[in-house]
């Protein structure tokens, strides 16, 4: 009897269950349909735009609330209802979520652009047209009058694609890379707070650190990096090359793109113009300094390197600007913001030093674009205006997330002051030859890795016999680039040919004829820079094999 | 038994295929068309939207030149091999809870078993992750502590290509989360008590009670399991990709074929190569399927 | 089942043998509660026991990250499963008691789908739900659920219904019982313990998938827990402690749910294997 009676007590429950479950069901589903028409019950007379990205750095978003804020109110000054909706989706999961809602037909209205140049072209609305015009937001500015793009700091330069000729996006901030030093750490093992100059100097501040943790049994890292993508040991061979071959700059005619440039490089070398040992004294170097990266660099990732520096056991770590808010704001100790040492006049390679790079000029990234199947452009190219304006720009960056801000003649405080762009005594950095197709860049850094890891003694020797071994693999890529670059000439060249049928044809106002025929320009020069890219990338090839046959193999 | 209605008295019964008609309209729709579309895409350079280009067997020839996509098959080997050793646990588990002899422990204990089961499968393989972290997990803590480690030691679970795949597989530890020991539990609930005592008068010892009695008699759920754990191991991509993302882990070394397939085609646009693996992936799933039907049929 | 008590050693193993399962399963679960009261020091310090003070305020940011999301998640679950087993009653219904032409083809066409790597089809039907324009809805979500879940569905209910005794079939026939009569009124009853079983195992699936709704979905407002989670992951300065509350928080109605249907569940579980 008493079993019946558990049985009907637990039908009871169970039967409460159902129904709570079902009441749950029932407010979800009204959650859900005013969720679905998009708030369109409760406000119908409002505009909503969606801005999208996954910068998820301190401050960045905080920014941008605080710029979404007062968009929204000078618009409502003016009697219109918008509202502006920032979505964060993290850096992983971002290219797929970019491609999938561009594909699904409805994008967010102004959204961070990544992909291929193909696909910029393909779904996003051509900007040329409004960058030509001073922005509005710009009133009472020293830019009143300035056309948008001359207004960014590169003359959005940066914001070219280069494949199509055309603007699909917009920047909003700048960068340079420096050295994050833990000052009490250096202290504390050399007994001075001052931030080394020079390379030797770096590598023997190093030393001591390394000194200084073997004696107090702490694991302590010197140089802390950015292994898993190969980031930092990417820029500072970038940079130590560029400080010993900056000049060869001059030799560049500046008229194809960089990595199509490297076969004038390769030429001089194979003309013997130009020293192989100048070439590869950078291998050496980073040699030198790897020797300070912590235990299995290769697998450690930004995250667990900002985790270790914050814990007080890395000393230095070279790292993009970008990042200088996060890492002074979580550390426990003063941070000193360097440029990374020159090679200086201490060296072995003294004689091959150049200059530091000067980093005037330098571009702006971060660029978003409106895609062409946005339903509201005009307040989507309202809000790029607002928030790329001289005075809202530098709020977001210099207040908010302490970015370096597109625009020009921006004022530097605080932390900005360490990581403005400085004027060197060499010239513009200078693209390594290595670099001419991104799988032999990758086996190159891979090359560096290796020996670093075996302390390598000929490190300039065995990493010219990698590249040399490389060299087939080589060729082949940059053949399949060729067959890409042919392949979007000929679909621009429709679009020219179209444009111009189009001017001859038609009869249109003075503006938009002034329109056709800047976009006409735009299309012919991207056709001659692409076709002198190929053809320097048919040069490279020929060096290429010139090379490996001298080298005998 | 049911209505036997042949094709002469079709006209007076036709409405009755209505009512297979909402079910049948639905999975032509979304999975037949799915299904014949993507293998007409295998011949197209298709980007997900405008460009559609014929290439005829452009995208084949890829697939087969590319090395990473048989390693990531290499990859998805491992990970069935593995799942096989993998379902010993809950078999054990199953014939372990079946002979309590507690009754309200064993009714406690079946009611745990469920407990994993229900929580999102989503939050355990975050824990793993947490638990793989190299400075803050708890894996690495635990070797410190218990002095494996040097304090100036980090092991890199997911970053280092030595130990990302083992890291994988041994993720979700004991892998009882599937309903699998409830089903197997069921199974061996059926068994009547006459059999039992038969054996014990013949003196069976428990070993042997579990191989001649028990193994044979759940056998045909291990199977039914053992197909599907076969079938979804081969497309399951998500724990890797919730492990180390959509790159596969360093140099891509842990990439499964559905983790390439989602890859190629939802971040890099290759829509036309994603059909081609696609299909590929079918077809390996058609010939692993025949096999392994073949094979248990034998041991009948 | 009454036997005789063998050994006290070996009963012993037995429990301490399912203990150690126990521990071991249920250890991210415990680590997870732990940590989602901590802030970073005490999480750093030590994520082992609980310590004061504790934090409650991490629940409070957990659940605006996730909160929302869970009417979400409960609305297309429910949705899905109840059109789900209800399309597919009648689809088994159909299979069961008539024995048409071409019935075995049309039954083949469904089996033949259970064995279809989905992953195969996620290109394809992506294209399809874009073209529909579904993209950003949950309707899209809802509709791939209902036809995926037709398959495994229809052939565990057609067993069962042909199992129902042909007696009753006939008596509510001469009632003057119609198709949908019969459903309702009879078949339905009598396989309650299945229906239960499959609709919860079909809830527990679409709350985990977070395949479709990374795919389909562009809106965070409409987004879907599992997927929410993945983002929340995915942060830079990561907050252990509000990352565990999120993931508790995630848990919670699922087990609250199971709390409820747990003899329904384990009674369909034990006919339904035996059937398989």
């Amino acid at each position: 009897m008493s079993k019946n009676n558990i049985d009907d007590s637990k039908n009871w429950f169970q039967n409460i269950g159902l129904i709570l479950a079902g009441l749950f069901y029932l407010v979800a589903c009204v959650i859900v349909f005013v969720n679905n028409s998009g708030g369109k019950l409760l406000a119908p007379s409002q505009k909503t735009i969606t801005f999208a990205h996954w910068n998820l750095e301190d401050g960045f978003r905080e920014g941008y609330a605080e710029a979404i804020q007062r968009f929204e109110d000078y618009k409502a000054k003016q009697g219109q209802k918008v509202k502006v909706i920032q979505t964060t989706v993290p850096f992983r999961g971002y290219p797929q979520w970019f491609l999938t809602q561009l594909i699904g037909g409805t994008p967010a209205d102004v959204i961070k652009l990544s992909g291929s140049s193909e696909q910029h072209n393909q779904y996003f609305v051509p900007l040329s047209a409004y960058i030509g015009k001073p922005n509005p937001f710009n009133r009472g500015t020293p830019f009143e009058s300035v056309p948008w793009k001359d207004t960014f700091l590169d003359n959005m330069n940066g914001g070219l694609n280069a494949d199509y000729g055309e603007y699909y996006g917009i920047g909003i901030n700048s960068a340079t890379y420096r050295v994050y030093v833990n000052l009490d750490l250096l202290e504390k093992a050399t007994g001075s707070r001052k931030m080394p100059d020079t390379l030797t100097e770096w590598l023997t501040v190093c030393e001591k650190l390394k000194e200084y943790g073997e004696k107090i049994g702490k694991p302590i890292i010197p140089i802390g990096v950015r292994g898993f993508d190969k980031r930092t040991l990417n820029y500072l061979f970038y940079y130590y090359f560029s400080q010993m071959n900056s000049d060869l700059n001059e030799d560049m005619s500046g008229n194809c793109s960089p990595r199509a440039e490297n076969a004038k490089i390769f030429e001089a070398l194979a003309g013997n113009r130009l020293s192989r040992e100048k070439i590869l004294a950078a291998a050496d170097i980073i040699k030198q300094i790897g020797q300070y990266f912590c235990k299995g660099f290769t697998a450690t990732d930004q995250e667990q390197t900002k985790f270790l520096f914050f814990a007080g056991n890395v000393g230095f770590f070279p790292e993009g600007t970008w990042n200088a808010y996060s890492m002074v704001k979580n550390s426990p100790f003063e941070v000193g913001i360097a440029e990374i040492p020159v090679i200086g006049d201490d060296h072995e390679y003294s004689k091959y030093f150049v200059g530091r790079p000067t980093e005037q000029g330098l571009g702006v990234g971060g660029l978003f674009g409106i895609p062409k199947a946005s339903k509201n452009f005009s307040m989507a190219l309202e809000f790029l205006q607002f928030t790329t304006s001289w005075k809202i720009n530098q709020m977001i960056m210099a207040d908010y997330c302490k970015w370096l801000p597109a625009v020009k003649k921006a004022e530097y405080k605080g932390i900005l002051k360490y990581c403005q762009p400085q004027l060197g005594s060499g010239q513009r950095m200078i693209c390594p030859p290595f670099y001419a197709s991104i799988g032999t860049w990758r086996k190159m850094l891979e090359s560096l890795e290796t020996i670093i890891i075996n302390n390598e003694n000929e490190a300039g020797k065995i990493f010219w016999r990698d590249f040399i071994e490389r060299i087939p693999l080589e060729i082949e890529e940059i053949e399949d680039t060729i067959t890409a670059t042919r392949r979007t000439m000929l679909s621009i060249e429709k679009q020219r040919s179209a444009i111009a049928v189009a001017g001859l044809v038609t009869d249109l106002q003075a503006e938009a004829e002034k329109r056709l025929e800047n976009r006409y320009e735009l299309i012919l020069e991207s056709l001659i820079s692409s076709y002198r890219n190929m053809a320097c990338y048919r040069e490279t090839i020929t060096i290429l094999r010139k090379l490996r046959k001298k080298e005998g193999k | 038994m049911a209505v036997i209605i042949s094709s002469r008295k079709l006209k007076y019964y036709w409405s009755v295929y209505l009512l297979v008609a909402i079910p049948l309209v639905l999975v032509l729709i979304f999975n037949y068309y799915p299904i014949v579309n993507g293998f007409i895409h295998i011949f197209y350079r298709w980007d997900g939207d405008m460009v559609e280009e014929f290439c005829g067997l452009d995208n084949l020839r890829k697939v087969m030149h590319d090395t990473g996509l048989w390693r990531a098959f290499g990859v998805v080997s491992i990970f069935i091999v593995a799942n096989l050793f993998k379902m010993v646990i809950p078999i054990m588990a199953a014939v372990v809870l079946h002979h309590i002899i507690n009754e309200r422990a064993a009714y406690a204990y079946r009611v745990m078993f469920v407990v994993p089961m229900v929580v999102p499968a989503m939050v355990f393989y975050l824990m793993w992750k947490y638990f793989y972290e190299p400075n803050a997990g708890v894996l690495n803590e635990i070797l410190r502590a218990a002095g494996l480690l040097k304090s100036t030691e980090i092991i890199q679970w997911l970053s280092s290509e030595a130990l990302v795949i083992p890291s994988l597989v041994f993720a979700g530890f004991p892998w009882v989360g599937a309903f699998g020991v409830l089903i197997y539990l069921a199974g061996l609930q059926n068994i009547p008590d006459e059999i039992y005592e038969a054996a014990e008068i013949d003196g069976a010892g428990a070993f042997r009670i579990f191989r001649q009695i028990e193994l044979p008699l759940i056998m045909t759920q291990v199977r039914i399991n053992l197909v599907l754990m076969i079938i979804g191991t081969i497309q399951q991509w998500q724990n890797v990709y919730l492990f180390v993302g959509e790159s596969g882990g360093p140099n891509g070394i842990a990439s499964v074929p559905g983790l390439v397939v989602f890859r190629e085609a939802f971040s890099r646009g290759y829509f036309g190569y994603g059909c081609a693996i696609g299909f590929l992936l079918f077809l390996v799933t058609l010939l692993l399927t025949f096999i392994n039907t073949k094979l248990v049929r034998t041991k009948k | 089942m009454a036997r005789r008590v063998k050994n006290r050693f070996t009963e012993t193993c037995k429990h301490l043998f399912l203990w150690a399962i126990y521990i071991c399963t249920f250890l991210p679960l415990y680590l997870m509660l732990v940590i989602s009261l901590k802030d970073n020091q005490q999480f750093a310090r030590n994520p082992w026991y609980p310590e004061a003070p504790f934090h409650w305020e991490n629940f409070a940011v957990g659940w605006a990250h996730i909160g929302d999301k869970i009417f979400n998640t409960t609305f297309i679950a429910f949705t899905t499963t109840i059109l789900a087993i209800a399309i597919a009653i009648i689809g088994a219904f159909f299979f069961a008691r008539y024995k048409m032409p071409g019935s075995k083809f049309l039954f083949f066409i469904f089996v033949v789908l259970m064995m279809y790597p989905g992953v195969a089809n996620m290109v394809p039907t992506f294209k399809l739900i874009t073209s529909l324009h579904l993209y950003n809805s949950h309707l899209a979500l809802i509709i791939t659920g209902i036809a995926s879940a037709q398959a495994f569905t229809i052939y565990v209910l057609r067993s069962f219904i042909e199992d129902i005794p042909q007696d009753l079939f006939d008596a509510v026939e001469i009632d003057g019982g119609s198709v949908m009569h019969q459903i309702w009124h009879m078949v339905i009853p009598m396989s309650m313990p299945i229906i239960g079983t499959l609709a919860i195992l079909r809830i527990i699936e679409v709350w985990n998938n977070f395949v479709a709704p990374l795919l389909y979905l562009r809106d965070s407002k409409l987004q879907v827990i599992a997927v929410a989670l993945l983002h929340l992951e995915g942060e830079y300065t990561k907050n252990w402690g509000e990352l565990m509350a999120g993931y508790t928080i995630a848990s919670i109605p699922l087990i609250i749910m199971f709390l409820f249907c747990m003899r329904l569940f384990v009674r369909g579980l034990s006919s339904g294997a035996v059937k398989g």
